[in-house]
């Protein structure tokens, strides 16, 4: 069975995220659905509080919003505590930013609750006051506080209790309200860290918020979230860099620092229309090699030419 | 930098056994038209000059190539082209000429030596290779000057092939012959790196045999070890790209535009036999990853030549994994080791034996960490005082 206990070496990179389309039509297709996701997901988390599905959340916020945002929540009838001023970890410094904060929203007595958990270091209580279940919270205080993991995926995968495919290489069932997979671009099923690929309370979180999603009119989006989150996708972290292949995009983002590479397959067996065939798990591979399995080639490779003179000129 | 333009993708006649576009081939990710228009505005974006690409280019119609080789000579002065010269005809030779295009063969030596580039049977892949090696003799005769990519394997680099490929070289230098590019073999099939690829010491051994042959020739330039004594000196612009901390999401140096005009990354980076857009922004994760890593595990931290050879190409890394450094550390680090010993004989300070070499290393990791990927002479610039120590 696999092990949380990975080889994390001493480092961990600055911030960063980017990705690459395999073709310019998945991006034309996929990158304004993307974009409208993300803004449901927006609209959701505030709703979910409203709703009373989740306590407050959090959220990093620019000191030039603030008085737009405390208006705009006020419509919701929530509330906007700042906790504290954060210092950019972005890998580009040098780019003007505007102060930042970490700001509580909720009701304004779910939020007094959160900011005295704040001010105590209640790392549990406010993952709880979040809407994360609590068997999410025992593990993230376990492996992201105790362990000091900074990415859950690795220990996510080993709590699934999948056996390995190869040495260091999970599968887990394609379980689309536990995919997290694709958190650096902001696409997610739910708002906290699951502790497994097939968290129960995590499922019925996800699909709590889908129905009030629906409700609010927002199918199309998550119809568009539940098929990204059911793709096939392959998660790998070596040396401090996390490669996230998915049928349409990859993406490198930062993750703990490990020396030897480590993976998980999320099996999902939906593809979109824009995928592309690729030699190796998460893409559709071809039936055949066109080249490398040709009669042809195989003939150039038992080809042993004998020794012959050369003459020049 | 030119832009690498690619109409037919990575369709060619032959079928090198160790090409690293196999993968791409074998996934069927194939082009099966192209688009004049829209592969110029492509290129009209980008605002530079273009070499033709492949696959084997010459595969395009001939009415085709004049079209693009005129307008590209109306727009930027120059062409380019890299074959695998085999479809060269007397109506390339006139285009060639007619519209400055700057010809590259890729060719690994006379006769057998160059059977790895696999033409379907023997018989017509010795007569191909014969009828590329009359065609560069008759490129000199015409007054055009191709360079040379080879790569070296077991097939003509050994212990026992070495000679036949010194008396070419010697031979092709008489003709006049100034560039060749050698390679080292990179293929992401381990069938065929079993097969065809030289240990670590046989191509040291070949690479430092060419070296010396290098100082009794009067024309050709075998660009490696001069981009090399370069880094060391400090003196890198126009290095060749795999001494330049490539992003394998960019590839900086490649302006890959295909045939529909969507813009496209250096072929050594499509593992996965996937040819992905160019990514919109330039990181240097890599580099910053592979400094931090110890040697043992795929990094470089410790190396004093870090700061030359930061990895080197993602396309040749250990394991396809772009995140370690190039499988090749060994053959690099024992060249630098080599002109380091040299240089230091003639009194000069390498970058890698600067006092201030950590000082220097510390600021190319800001740099890295700003999306910016200065040249060594930039950045002992940003610290004056490492001109102080260095004398040349």
């Amino acid at each position: 069975m696999p092990d949380y206990a990975i080889k994390r070496l001493n480092f961990r990179l600055k911030d960063f995220t980017r990705s690459v389309w395999v073709s310019n039509q998945a991006g034309e297709v996929w990158y304004p659905r993307i974009n409208q996701v993300l803004k449901y997901l927006r609209e959701i988390e505030l709703y979910s509080i409203a709703e009373g599905i989740r306590k407050c959340t959090i959220k990093l916020i620019d000191s030039e919003d603030i008085s737009n945002i405390v208006t705009k929540f006020a419509s919701y009838g929530l509330q906007v505590d700042l906790l504290k001023e954060v210092i950019s970890n972005n890998i580009n410094p040098s780019e003007e930013q505007p102060l930042k904060y970490w700001a509580v929203i909720g009701t304004d007595e779910n939020n007094q609750v959160f900011k005295s958990a704040y001010q105590n270091g209640e790392q549990d209580t406010m993952s709880l006051l979040q809407g994360s279940p609590e068997c999410c919270t025992n593990f993230f205080h376990k492996m992201g506080i105790e362990e000091k993991f900074f990415d859950m995926t690795w220990p996510m995968a080993v709590n699934t209790k999948e056996e390995e495919i190869q040495q260091n290489t999970i599968g887990v069932e394609p379980i689309f309200q536990c995919n997290t997979l694709l958190k650096s671009l902001g696409i997610k099923p739910v708002f906290h860290s699951p502790c497994s690929f097939n968290c129960p309370g995590t499922i019925e979180l996800a699909d709590k918020l889908n129905t009030l999603g629906e409700k609010i009119g927002y199918k199309k989006e998550i119809n568009w979230l539940s098929e990204i989150l059911s793709w096939p996708v392959e998660w790998s972290a070596l040396h401090g860099i996390a490669e996230i292949k998915t049928p349409i995009l990859k993406i490198s983002t930062n993750t703990d620092a490990t020396a030897v590479k480590y993976t998980v397959r999320f099996m999902g067996t939906l593809y979109p229309e824009e995928t592309v065939t690729g030699l190796v798990f998460p893409y559709l591979q071809p039936d055949r090699l066109l080249i490398s399995g040709s009669k042809s080639y195989k003939k150039g490779l038992l080809n042993n030419s004998p020794e012959e003179k050369n003459n020049f000129g | 930098m030119h832009i690498e333009l690619r109409p037919l993708g990575v369709n060619c006649n032959i079928a090198c056994q160790y090409c690293y576009q196999n993968p791409q081939r074998d996934a069927g990710n194939l082009t099966k038209n192209y688009s004049l228009p829209a592969m110029k505005q492509a290129v009209e974006t980008e605002n530079r000059a273009f070499f033709l690409f492949g696959g084997e280019p010459l595969l395009i119609p001939e009415e085709d190539l004049e079209d693009l080789w005129k307008w590209g000579l109306e727009k930027f002065g120059t062409n380019g082209i890299q074959t695998n010269g085999t479809l060269i005809n007397d109506n390339h030779i006139r285009m060639f000429r007619e519209y400055n295009v700057g010809i590259g063969i890729s060719i690994d030596g006379p006769g057998q030596l160059n059977d790895v580039r696999w033409a379907g049977s023997l018989e017509k892949t010795r007569k191909l290779t014969q009828k590329t090696e009359k065609m560069i003799l008759h490129l000199f005769d015409e007054g055009l000057s191709p360079g040379l990519i080879v790569t070296i394997h077991k097939n003509n680099a050994s212990k026992e092939k070495l000679p036949v490929m010194h008396e070419w070289f010697r031979y092709l230098d008489k003709l006049g012959l100034k560039a060749v590019n050698i390679h080292i073999l990179e293929s992401d099939n381990k069938f065929i790196h079993d097969k065809y690829a030289l240990s670590d010491i046989e191509n040291i051994e070949a690479l430092l045999s060419f070296a010396r042959l290098e100082e009794e020739l009067e024309n050709i330039n075998f660009d490696l070890f001069r981009d090399m004594e370069k880094l060391l000196i400090v003196d890198d612009k126009g290095v060749g790209c795999i001494w330049g901390a490539c992003d394998p999401y960019t590839t900086i140096s490649v302006r890959g535009v295909e045939g529909n005009g969507q813009r496209s990354n250096c072929g050594r980076s499509n593992k996965d036999g996937i040819n992905f857009v160019k990514a919109e922004k330039v990181g240097h994760e890599r580099n910053l990853a592979l400094y931090h890593t110890p040697q043992e595990y795929g990094g470089c931290n410790g190396c004093r030549f870090f700061l030359t050879c930061k990895g080197q190409c993602p396309g040749t890394a250990m394991n396809n994994d772009w995140r370690n450094k190039s499988e090749y550390c060994s053959v690099w680090m024992n060249l630098f080791e080599e002109i380091e010993k040299r240089l230091v004989k003639k009194g000069i300070t390498p970058i890698s034996l600067a006092p201030n070499l950590k000082q220097l290393e510390e600021q190319m990791l800001y740099s890295w960490e700003q999306g910016l990927n200065p040249n060594l002479d930039t950045l002992v610039e940003m610290l004056p005082a490492f001109s102080a120590n260095i004398k040349l």
